[in-house]
């Protein structure tokens, strides 16, 4: 798959950088 | 042993990489920067990518998240490290990554910046700041030779 491909697929979800933040510390956390 | 550290090879924490691919902006223009150019190299390491895909799984689905790692992992350059250590940092540390793009500002910020210089020879940098600061050219003069001839690849490819 081209990233073209991932990019267009992605954009479905419509995630903020907020979201990603949150998500990865949340994981770091749960992982600890 | 780490490997030599250059100012061509990058690393970007799970939160940039997981970024580019969900949300675009800084994170996506800064990681451009290294798809659409052979000679620049992406370190990382597979806890790192466990991160980066875990946070994908979570704001979008398992699918997407598998697509993503099979289309970035061949394009990295993967090292090992400590199970405990930051994925990160280390990745960036024992894969000689100048560049560290991550949206962490505990790890952008001066006093982080001076501790880790005085044992790696990382940048941790917002993918803005890399954007902004990035300049092909005498990139390419410093880690290849010559005259710049322009982007080598398709960063949509």
């Amino acid at each position: 798959m081209t990233w073209a491909d991932l990019f267009a697929r992605a954009d479905r979800y419509d995630s903020t950088e907020a979201d990603v933040t949150d998500a990865l510390d949340q994981h770091r956390t749960d992982a600890d | 042993m780490p490997t030599e550290p250059s100012p061509a090879r990058v690393t970007a924490d799970a939160d940039v990489l997981a970024a580019d691919l969900l949300v675009g902006g800084p994170s996506r223009a800064a990681l451009d920067h290294v798809r659409e150019h052979s000679w620049m190299t992406l370190v990382a390491s597979t806890p790192l990518l466990d991160d980066a895909a875990a946070v994908i799984r979570t704001l979008a689905d398992d699918e997407l998240a598998q697509a993503w790692r099979d289309r970035l992992e061949p394009e990295c350059e993967l090292v090992s490290h400590p199970a405990e250590d930051h994925p990160a940092l280390a990745s960036a540390y024992r894969g000689g990554a100048m560049h560290l793009l991550t949206l962490d500002e505990s790890l952008q910020s001066a006093s982080a910046g001076a501790a880790l210089r005085g044992r790696v020879e990382t940048s941790p940098r917002h993918p803005s700041a890399f954007d902004t600061l990035f300049d092909a050219e005498s990139l390419y003069r410093e880690v290849v030779g010559g005259e710049y001839p322009g982007p080598d690849r398709d960063p949509r490819a």
